[in-house]
């Protein structure tokens, strides 16, 4: 019997990048190289329903170079680092850690990722602590919104459905309408300096 | 034993409550632990997500200021700072190069992480320093009528190599410490630590949102009149998202979800308003009532609905005041 193959089921080594396993590790992702196969990640996992590659697909990915078709998929964005997959390895593949590596490559390299969401969301909390050194949740929530939500009628109508819990939250004194800004600024803008400076020398 | 807390960003403004009945548990179980001076955000799950050096280096500063008191141990209440204070403390003092890495960026801060301190979280010390024992003397008021399901969430008990004082797949700490403070727990063992979505009710809100469903109708279903939790993240989903929930699935959950030092303030007689429990959004009155505890301090929040209606191409603005 002949075996069909369907041309997007073949990997294309040619097209693979050899580099790329040692980047996801460089980048936080430690083990990865120990992975079996056995597909306890994705057993596990809570938010598999929502990915397009299995934990234990996504891994086999990076050890094949597959990087255009990792970094472009929904899976590493669908993660929630809830550590189960990393916690069941029996193979202690980090791959929490691989996942966050991912993310971490996929914005560092502005690639057009398959939520657009997460990106815009890791960044923008990230900015308000270079700028406060803590988070201020008025500011994430808000920005977070306007830059998530392309349309203005679904900018608007997001605002307006969490407004009454925003509401509520002001009232029992939990939203802080300014930031909590910390004395020693300076030493975390030095920090994010220094880090994207060392970043620039790679 | 030299205690310094660390509240994060979350317990000064959404999990304030957290913040109010923690230190309000601590005083009166005679631990001292006044803040990290000037602490900096963790990171949370955003640091790893951006840069891998920066995910070591903020919570590292915070260390490093801790290290330069006599302090030995820092106590989180929030499980993500947990999380990254643990971690960090652990990783840079096993892996030269990134301890290298990291106190070359601190270096311009004139800070340097050495590993002197321990990180542990708020519920570890209740449990193992303060003990059950303790509690079970203590306990001023009847809680038996509290069916309580303790969820714990994920991070602390995962990854175990960082997060080691409690049973990995089936946790008991927040069991015994309700149970010494005289409450039912019913069985929750299937959702204990399965994940509620944390930081994804942002980017990927419909994810998140089916994870809580799961949680609170496991708590529903398991009889449970209370869940309580040591996590603000968890809480901002369990408790705040519930109403969320409740519209986007047409179900109807109304449970009171506590922080576990509310409970435990609630049995040794402290009063709701100290431990902050006018400040949780689905109300916990009905508890209180069933306590036989007065509870005066209840905010009216003015219910308001906002929505954009569509009619053809026009859209208005429609508000309403329940």
């Amino acid at each position: 019997m002949a075996v069909s193959v369907q041309k997007t089921d073949v990997v294309r080594l040619d097209r693979c990048d050899p580099n790329f396993i040692r980047e996801v590790e460089e980048a936080g992702g430690a083990n990865v190289s120990a992975c079996y196969q056995c597909g306890t990640c994705s057993g596990g996992c809570p938010t598999v329903f929502a990915m397009d590659y299995t934990p234990r697909q996504i891994i086999r990915m990076v050890h094949l170079g597959m990087k255009d078709e990792v970094l472009s998929s929904m899976s590493i964005w669908v993660c929630s680092s809830c550590y189960t997959c990393q916690t069941r390895c029996p193979r202690g593949v980090h791959i929490t850690d691989v996942m966050s590596a991912l993310k971490s490559i996929s914005i560092r390299e502005g690639r057009t990722p398959a939520n657009p969401k997460g990106p815009v969301f890791y960044k923008t909390f990230v900015d308000i602590v270079e700028a406060y050194g803590r988070m201020w949740e008025l500011e994430l929530s808000l920005k977070f919104t306007n830059k998530s939500e392309t349309e203005i009628p679904n900018k608007i109508s997001m605002l307006l459905r969490d407004a009454p819990l925003g509401l509520s939250m002001f009232t029992k004194g939990k939203l802080a309408l300014a930031p909590h800004k910390i004395l020693n600024i300076s030493q975390i803008k030095s920090i994010y300096e220094n880090i994207r400076q060392l970043e620039d020398e790679k | 034993m030299k205690y310094a807390y660390y509240p994060g960003c979350s317990l000064v403004s959404s999990a304030k409550e957290y913040n109010i009945a923690s230190k309000t548990m601590f005083e009166a179980l005679d631990i001292d632990a006044p803040d990290i001076e000037d602490w900096n955000c963790c990171g949370a799950t955003a640091g790893h997500a951006i840069n891998h050096n920066l995910s070591l280096a903020l919570p590292a500063r915070n260390l490093a200021i801790a290290e330069e008191s006599d302090v030995n141990t820092i106590i989180a209440p929030c499980s993500e700072c947990f999380h990254n204070l643990a971690t960090v403390n652990k990783q840079l003092r096993e892996n030269d190069h990134e301890r290298g890495v990291v106190n070359s960026v601190l270096a311009d801060a004139d800070m340097e992480f050495k590993g002197k301190t321990e990180v542990r979280h708020a519920l570890d010390v209740v449990a193992n320093d303060v003990g059950y024992e303790y509690l079970r003397e203590n306990t001023k008021i009847d809680l038996s009528k509290l069916r309580i399901a303790p969820y714990y969430g994920c991070l602390v008990v995962r990854p175990p190599d960082v997060a080691n004082f409690d049973r990995l797949e089936n946790p008991q700490t927040m069991d015994n410490i309700a149970k010494a403070l005289g409450a039912e727990v019913v069985d929750y063992s299937d959702y204990k630590t399965a994940c509620c979505g944390g930081a994804l009710i942002l980017p990927k809100e419909d994810v998140a949102l089916k994870l809580i469903k799961n949680l609170l109708l496991g708590a529903k279903r398991a009889g449970a009149n209370c869940i309580i939790v040591p996590c603000p993240m968890c809480h901002m989903n369990l408790d705040a998202k519930q109403q969320l929930v409740e519209e986007t699935f047409g179900i109807s959950i109304d449970l009171p979800v506590l922080y576990f030092p509310q409970l435990v303030g609630l049995g040794l007689g402290l009063n709701p308003e100290e431990l902050g429990l006018n400040k949780n959004i689905v109300s916990p009155k009905r508890i209180l009532d069933l306590l036989g505890i007065e509870f005066t301090g209840e905010i009216d929040v003015p219910g308001v609905s906002i929505a954009l209606e569509e009619e053809g191409r026009t859209k208005r603005l429609v508000f309403e005041l329940r």
